[in-house]
């Protein structure tokens, strides 16, 4: 028999963050972009926190980014995961940065500024992608070697 | 017009500090505590006419815990409001108490906390949907310190045996205070070397525990404060800062940068009217240990990068140029937000300390630190206090 897992939680949209979820079940990565004073912020938020202006447009990121700094969780705090698992804040080549994970290597090769692409992973048995980010396919992709 | 010395805390007291101490709820805890530091002050309850409460964040919609705490303690209060900003949250309540009692609302304010984990009325819930990091597996505060402790042990070689030496110093300091829930327990830092990990590079002991208590202070005014039969312990100078440095990079390119948050207590110096060399003993947030190293940073005690040596150099010890966390702090005394650091510095000002007693204590610094960091943006709150006897 097979064992049981508790499902992994999914994100519950609000209304200022309801396209970029949106965005990311087509697989496009949109981010908010100010269009007076051009930040590219994250969270949603209903208005510009560098300008205060509410006009922005919601636009396609490059999805390059590197690592700013990550955890490896050992505790099972919730029993969806099976531990120990990485957590990370990336950093965006457009500058904001956001939780994810880092796929596609081992947690022991994870190092601070490592360059990284962006891919959409399905949420385990459930009809959900969540942004994640593996190592950068080849040199010269992430913003700090430019 | 400064409020420099205008009020006093006239009574300070702690209840029981636990794991599992099944016999009262959070308002329960808030109540004995009030009870406590009322009657430490030498008050009857209604000469008390404020109540503040710390927010617990976690049980539940729970609205409206000031107003009832203020009723089942028997007080109608003329000032009144539930206060959340993380652990940042009991200095703020004593500040707001200073400020509204100068305004003239009021005259006497109790300020109190109150924490049960394990609520029978409230069954064990999924962690509420943060959407940016519960969906990504972070949860809970530890692990996200635990990507700020990486990030300084990057920027600055910190190591996890000086996380450990903060450990350390607050077991020494807690097994002098029989109150507190680590007491009898020394600890070493091999002992914290091989605690397990739990959210890496984060151990067990840079964790503070789970606790069930409470703790209250009362706020009045410096004239009143000279009638009443405690001495009184001023409240010299405060102050705040705020904001999410994490994830607003436009603001904040690195991390270690938030030591430039200062601003808390530059803030509270400059209206005491004293500097650093003046103060003799320190309280600092310290959930995790790495936020003790944080706060001695945004203190000014130590340049960014500095602290950690400074603790494993013993400099934050009792019998240290700066002792810190007398009573155990919230890794060895017990979580209660924050609310014991200021009753352990109103005792230090008192000389009521004994075998933990920091000589001729005239001047005190207390630090707190809300890091509400499941939400999203995470964001952090510094809160700063100087009492003086």
């Amino acid at each position: 028999m097979e064992e049981f897992r508790v499902p992994r939680p999914l994100p519950s949209p609000t209304e200022d963050s309801k396209p970029f979820w949106d965005g990311c079940q087509r697989q496009e990565f949109l981010i908010q972009k100010c269009d007076d004073c051009g930040l590219w912020r994250f969270p949603p938020s209903i208005l510009c926190p560098r300008c205060m202006s509410m006009n922005f447009q919601w636009t396609k990121a490059s999805g390059k980014a590197r690592v700013f700094s990550w955890q490896i969780t050992h505790q099972p705090f919730y029993p969806a995961w099976d531990t120990p698992y990485n957590v990370a804040i990336v950093e965006l080549a457009e500058g904001p940065r956001i939780h994810s994970n880092i796929v596609g290597c081992k947690n022991e090769d994870i190092y601070i500024d490592m360059p990284l692409e962006l891919i959409f992973e399905k949420v385990e048995e459930q009809d959900w992608y969540l942004p994640k980010f593996k190592p950068a396919s080849k040199p010269g992709t992430s913003r700090k070697s430019k | 017009m400064s409020l420099r010395d205008k009020c006093a805390i006239v009574g300070a007291g702690m209840t029981r500090l636990g794991k599992k101490i099944s016999d009262k709820s959070t308002t329960g805890f808030a109540l004995e505590a009030c009870k406590i530091a009322i009657e430490d002050a030498g008050l009857a309850k209604d000469d008390v006419d404020g109540l503040l409460f710390v927010h617990p964040s976690q049980q539940g919609e729970r609205h409206g815990f000031s107003g009832r705490v203020a009723d089942l303690l028997g007080i109608s209060s003329n000032f009144n409001a539930t206060v959340d900003c993380g652990g940042a949250t009991p200095i703020v309540t004593v500040q707001m108490a200073a400020m509204a009692i100068n305004a003239g609302m009021c005259h006497t304010v109790v300020c109190c906390y109150g924490w049960q984990n394990n609520p029978i009325d409230v069954p064990p819930s999924l962690p509420p949907n943060f959407e940016f990091t519960l969906p990504q597996g972070e949860i809970s505060a530890v692990p996200f310190l635990a990507q700020v402790a990486r990030r300084h042990m990057h920027d600055f070689g910190t190591t996890s045996r000086q996380l450990g030496a903060v450990a350390v110093t607050c077991r020494k300091h807690a097994c002098l205070n029989p109150n507190a829930q680590m007491y009898g327990k020394p600890i070493t830092l091999e002992d914290h070397h091989h605690s397990r990990w739990v959210a890496e590079p984060l151990r067990l002991l840079d964790c503070c525990p789970w606790t069930d208590g409470g703790g209250a202070v009362v706020v009045t005014s410096a004239a009143r404060a000279k009638s009443l039969k405690r001495r009184p312990i001023y409240m010299s100078g405060w102050g705040q800062a705020h904001g999410a440095p994490l994830l607003r990079p436009w603001r904040r390119p690195k991390v270690s940068d938030w030591a430039v948050w200062t601003r808390a207590s530059d803030t509270a110096f400059k209206m005491a009217g004293v500097t650093r060399k003046d103060i003799d003993v320190c309280q600092l947030y310290d959930a995790f240990t790495i936020v003790f190293l944080l706060q001695l940073e945004a203190t000014g005690f130590c340049k960014p990068g500095e602290s950690g040596p400074f603790v494993a150099e013993g400099r934050a010890e009792l019998g240290g140029e700066l002792p810190c966390n007398t009573a155990g702090g919230l890794l060895s005394e017990g979580h209660t937000m924050g609310l014991g650091h200021i009753v352990e510095a109103v005792r230090q000002l008192r000389g009521e300390c004994k075998e933990r007693q920091v000589k001729n204590a005239e001047l005190a610094l207390v630090t707190g630190f809300g890091g509400v960091v499941n939400e999203y943006p995470p964001t952090f709150s510094f809160s700063s206090l100087i009492l003086r006897r």
